[in-house]
């Protein structure tokens, strides 16, 4: 049972934002992508900013007939030979998942990378009924080991030093000597999954984007395991969020583009593995059986709200977790749930909760990076500051958790006093002065007064300038009125 | 209600409050390319720097070259896919034209596998690749080192391209592109090749 609560969400702050070695791995990390991409953008391409436009474009396209499509792929899919399954939530896509394994007698499924599966907690729940979720992702293998969720979307172990990833594959794989070398720590994971990918018969993947016009699922990724796990074993099992379908090929040529470039600074993937259906009669490989499970898990809710369906357009290419200055800081674990980052405090507390997650859209200073870089071009600050409008019951939009909300009431009272003082010019200019007059004698005791003590905790007392007023109408040429 | 139901009619009612404007959007060619020099030699330079390998051939050389080719690499373990055709090369493997179940302890040991590809992409320096009933989808993931012959008129020009050159006789069950070696850096961002995929790939250019 995850724990959302907020003082777990500050001790998990506390102790990330003390963690020397994970923020020098993070900002080692951050800063090599940001700049990756940055030469890429400004030198490969004719214009990033039309593309940006254009897979904008495509993606508001997509989700403007979003439920055309879903009939298309499914019609489209089911001609292909898939088994096509509707999940209306994170349990019933678990369910589905478990009834196949049972059908094909496996008590073991090889994953490539999938995010849908982590937003579900599929290992968690596949562990608790005697099946091995077991991931191929060699970033996703060592925090499976450690029993850690992902710290980032694209890199999900980069908080991780090779040291640190060296003395873990020496503790959880037999035989593994203690290595720190990087070459020699891939040559270890791929020696440990060779073995399983030899004889394995249930693999499971995500899907980057599925393409109704076709009925065929486009994959991307580099180390080779997605395509292991979707083509050397006898059933596919692929989750697809239902917003990642799209209506032709052109247009996940669009989105495509801008992936890879925005992910990791690179042109391309290693691999792009477009997947019709399973293996035919007269064909040599491939999955005997195939299943298709289209995931909705409050999305179709996210659709319907006035400004938060535009994150449904997310690529998921963790470009805005590279940009945060916040995330540099305290990384992927502080944010609570699947999905970390600027993109993260938009989607999580929609699928999770308001009223679980809701705290982590404070991670934010509202500086607009992740909006400037975001390649499909979703207002990610202008969201965040909208759902902590939603937190305090000033927006009108339906989010998920929203009305088991507790309303603070200390909160509350300050914000209505603030209200009535910022509207009254009288008390307004009284309480200035007050606050002119009194700031000297308050600043020796700033560290035990309320409020201001958690202010002072790591800063130095706020500078107040009460007499602004005052000063203004000193200087010739104003006018106050 | 079934959940196929309750989600369609969720996302139609979402749909129905939007009413997002639909405006044509097409791929244009995105990235810059080089036109001093010939679209095949572009293709080279970026193939390469995908840390791919190239050799060069003819049609009338290319027996002869690709028997060089696998002396140098001297495989223990070579298969080819039902789509090549030389005797000179057949003679030194073995040809998957059997289930993957039939074969599948040998195909796991695999040190070269020699398969067609179908065509180069220019602006990405990146191959595409499909499966058929005489080429199997993991000709292009097991081996060790995989060998891609290329006739070079089969360039076009870009990610779209390739796609739609690729299925326009229909779509295969697997269509892939292919970037070189399979590769990763989850860890502290280095980049390692060979990871599960091949850790070597040459095109044979001819």
């Amino acid at each position: 049972m995850t724990d959302y609560s907020h003082d777990t969400y500050l001790h998990t702050l506390d102790e990330k934002l003390h963690d020397k070695q994970m923020r020098a791995n993070l900002l080692s990390a951050m800063s090599t992508l940001r700049a990756g991409r940055k030469k890429l953008v400004e030198h490969n391409y004719h214009d990033w900013e039309v593309l940006r436009a254009k897979a904008h474009q495509v993606k508001l396209n997509s989700l403007g007939k979003l439920d055309e499509l879903i009939v298309q792929f499914e019609e489209n899919c089911t001609k292909n030979g898939m088994q096509v399954h509707f999940a209306k939530d994170a349990n019933e896509a678990n369910e589905i998942i478990l009834k196949i394994a049972k059908e094909e007698n496996t008590e073991l499924i090889l994953k490539g990378k999938s995010m849908a599966s982590e937003e579900i907690g599929l290992n968690h729940f596949l562990k608790e009924k005697g099946v091995l979720a077991q991931e191929t992702d060699l970033g996703e293998i060592i925090i499976q080991f450690i029993d850690e969720p992902p710290v980032h979307i694209v890199v999900p172990a980069i908080h991780k030093n090779r040291k640190q990833v060296g003395e873990i594959f020496h503790k959880y794989i037999k035989g593994a000597p203690l290595e720190s070398e990087i070459p020699k720590l891939n040559a270890i994971a791929r020696g440990y999954l060779r073995e399983k990918f030899k004889g394995f018969k249930l693999g499971l993947s995500g899907v980057n984007f599925g393409i109704a016009k076709e009925g065929a699922i486009w994959l991307i990724e580099n180390e080779g395991n997605g395509r292991m796990s979707t083509t050397a074993c006898d059933v596919h099992v692929a989750i697809c969020g239902i917003e990642k379908i799209v209506e032709t090929f052109e247009d996940a040529a669009i989105l495509n583009t801008m992936l890879a470039p925005s992910a990791v600074g690179a042109q391309i993937t290693a691999y792009n593995n477009i997947i019709k259906g399973p293996r035919q009669a007269s064909e040599l490989d491939g999955p005997r059986k195939m299943h298709l499970i289209l995931l909705d898990n409050h999305r179709s809710k996210m659709l319907g709200t006035k400004d938060f369906y535009l994150a449904l357009s997310c690529i998921r290419c963790g470009t805005c977790l590279n940009h945060c200055p916040v995330y540099e800081k305290v990384g992927g674990h502080t944010y609570m749930a699947t999905y970390p980052g600027p993109i993260g405090e938009v989607i999580s507390p929609q699928i999770f909760g308001l009223d679980k997650v809701g705290y982590i859209t404070d991670l934010c200073s509202l500086c607009g990076r992740c909006s400037e870089v975001c390649p499909v071009k979703i207002p990610l600050a202008d969201l965040i500051r909208k759902l902590r409008a939603e937190q305090a019951f000033e927006g009108r939009n339906d989010i998920a958790g929203k009305a088991d909300i507790k309303r603070h009431k200390g909160l509350d009272m300050c914000m209505r006093g603030f209200a009535y003082a910022a509207s009254n010019p009288i008390i307004w200019r009284t309480t200035l002065k007050g606050i002119n007059l009194g700031k000297n004698l308050a600043a020796p005791f700033g560290k035990m007064l309320p409020v201001l003590k958690d202010w002072m905790c790591c800063r130095s007392f706020p500078t107040l300038e009460g007499g602004l007023e005052a000063k203004l109408e000193k200087i010739e040429g104003v006018s106050c009125e | 209600m079934s959940s196929k139901e309750e989600i369609l009619s969720k996302v139609a009612q979402a749909v129905s409050f939007h009413h997002i404007e639909h405006k044509s959007t097409h791929f244009s060619k995105p990235v810059i390319v080089d036109e001093q020099i010939s679209p095949l030699d572009d293709f080279i330079k970026r193939w390469e720097a995908n840390m791919g390998k190239l050799m060069k051939s003819s049609k009338e050389t290319l027996e002869e070259d690709l028997i060089k080719l696998l002396n140098q690499l001297e495989p223990k373990s070579f298969f080819y896919s039902g789509d090549i055709s030389f005797d000179g090369v057949k003679n030194r493997g073995t040809c998957y034209d059997k289930s993957v179940e039939e074969l599948r302890t040998e195909l796991f040991n695999i040190d070269v596998f020699m398969l067609e590809a179908c065509c180069a992409v220019r602006d990405l320096g990146i191959i595409g690749v499909k499966s058929s009933p005489t080429s199997g989808r993991l000709a292009s993931l097991i081996p060790d080192t995989c060998i891609f012959l290329l006739e070079k008129e089969k360039l076009v020009a870009n990610m779209l391209e390739a796609v739609e050159y690729m299925s326009k006789d229909g779509l295969a069950t697997n269509t892939l592109l292919i970037a070189g070696p399979s590769r990763t850096a989850d860890i502290e961002l280095q980049t390692v090749f060979g990871v599960h995929g091949p850790r070597e790939t040459w095109v044979v250019l001819f």
